[in-house]
Order: C-alpha cells, then structure tokens, then sequence
C-alpha cells in the first residue's frame, strides 16, 4: 500500500513537467455558509459563534414572518428558544461553547416582551390610559379572593392603587 | 469418564427486527446475535457508552430508545424506566437533536 503521492506522477497526468499548483489561492467570495457546505461539517461540530449567528437570524426572520403581538409569533419564538435548548444542551461537554449557547438562550426569554402582545396579555387597547392599566396589572397580581374588594376600591376612589 | 457439553438453550429472537434495531444494537456495542439477551446487558451497555463517550451521549441514548421499543424479551419495563430517567436528566435523542437542527436553515 503506498502511503504518499509521487507529485511526478501529478505532473506526468497533469501533462506537463513544471511543478503542479498543490495548493490553490482561497475562493473569492468564500464566507462561511459556502464553506460548510463545502466541508460538510458535522452539526455537533459547528462552533458556538456560528449557532449563535444561526439562531439570531431565525429569530428576526420569525418577526418578519408573523404579525407583532401574535400569538403565532409568541408561540414560533418559543418553539425556536425550546430547540436551540437542545443544541445548547448537546454541548454540555464543551463548557465553552455550552455557555456561549445558553447565554444566547438567556438572552432570547430576556427579550422585552412586543407592546401589542403586552397589551393583549392584560386585555387593554393601546390607548388604555395609566390608571387603568395600573389597575389591570393590580388585579392579575392579586389573589382571586381579594379581587371584590379591589374592585370596592377602584370604585369609591379616583386615587391610583 | 466422558462429559459431554450441551448448548446453552436460547430464546429464539421473535419475527425479524427492524433495520434500526440492528443499527441500534450495534451502535450500543452489541454483536448481532439471533437470541434474546437480558435487558440488564443493554442497560449495561448504554451507561458505558454513554460514560464513557460523553459527546455523543444522543446517539446512545437514540439507540436505547430504538431498542426499547421493539424489545420483545423480558425486561422491557427496565429499558423504557432507563430511557425515561435519562431523558428526565435533559438528555435527548439524536431525532431531537436532529429536529433541533431542522429548525435552524443555516445550521
């Protein structure tokens, strides 16, 4: 079994006797999608940084795809946060890149939740003005037992809770 | 005197198995054999793996799953109990890993 390339025998197949080009300069345009695709490198291999970039493009492109304050946006923004999970999880050996991947994780259920959807949530219009709107966060933080008397409240005063 | 030596009798593997049960079997480091083994044999063969090889952790865990589910000998119970703890650990399977990725264009 030959364990090396005779380069003689490049040239002789290459027609030629000047020595053959072993390396070739980098392709122009060569970015990093082409040369994985090019490399086809395993998934469990891809570095942190490129998963991070992955995950933050689906992200946005998934606002682009959905309405603000949809439940379908909310509902795609988690499904997506729950599979990176998983990524992230796959990584447990390499505690460098596992944290890269659950600080991504982190950031993502950090994100400030969209206006209209934190509207729907508390059952108001965009116009509800503060008062109510205070009121509204009062009652969804109280126990039910307690929400009569909140009521008897709201309706005898004019004051802020 | 002569002492004559007598097979040890198997249970025969019963209707043929999948493709995935053999890759699955194999993957755990298991020969093909055309007899039952005890599940404690496969149980013993994942946690090795799994220890043993951490990064590849889903595919032993996908192998435990494919076997658990056509497993036809006793001890079935064991495997299911096994690769429900370990999935409770947040492990997954490599079909979970693999949709993970499918979620991802790029990735």
């Amino acid at each position: 079994m030959r364990d090396s390339l005779d380069v003689s025998c490049l040239c002789h197949v290459a027609g030629s006797d000047a020595s053959p080009p072993l390396f070739r300069p980098p392709l122009a345009g060569l970015n990093k999608k082409y040369a994985d695709d090019v490399l086809m490198m395993e998934q469990e291999d891809m570095p942190a940084d490129y998963l991070v970039k992955c995950f933050g493009d689906e992200f946005q492109e998934l606002s682009r795809r959905h309405a603000a304050g949809s439940e379908e946006l909310s509902a795609a923004k988690s499904r997506l946060i729950d599979q990176f999970e998983i990524i992230a999880t796959s990584r447990r050996d390499d505690a460098v890149a596992h944290a890269q991947l659950q600080e991504a994780v982190l950031q993502a259920r950090r994100e400030p939740m969209d206006p209209a959807e934190a509207y729907r949530v508390l059952g108001a219009a965009a116009d509800t003005d503060d008062f109510t709107l205070q009121t509204s966060v009062h009652h969804l933080s109280q126990p039910t037992r307690r929400r009569p008397l909140t009521v008897l409240i709201l309706n005898r005063s004019s004051q802020p809770l | 005197m002569h002492l004559t030596t007598k097979p040890v009798p198997r249970m025969q593997l019963a209707g043929d198995k999948s493709a995935a049960f053999e890759l699955a079997r194999t993957t755990l480091g298991l020969n093909p054999v055309g007899f039952t083994v005890p599940a404690a044999y496969v149980s013993f063969a994942y946690r090795m793996q799994a220890r043993f090889d951490g990064k590849h952790v889903a595919r032993y865990l996908q192998a435990l799953s494919d076997t658990a589910a056509e497993w036809s000998g006793v001890g079935q119970e064991d495997l299911q109990i096994l690769l429900v703890q370990e999935q409770s650990k947040g492990l997954n399977t490599q079909k979970a890993l693999d949709d993970a990725y499918e979620a991802f264009p790029g990735a």
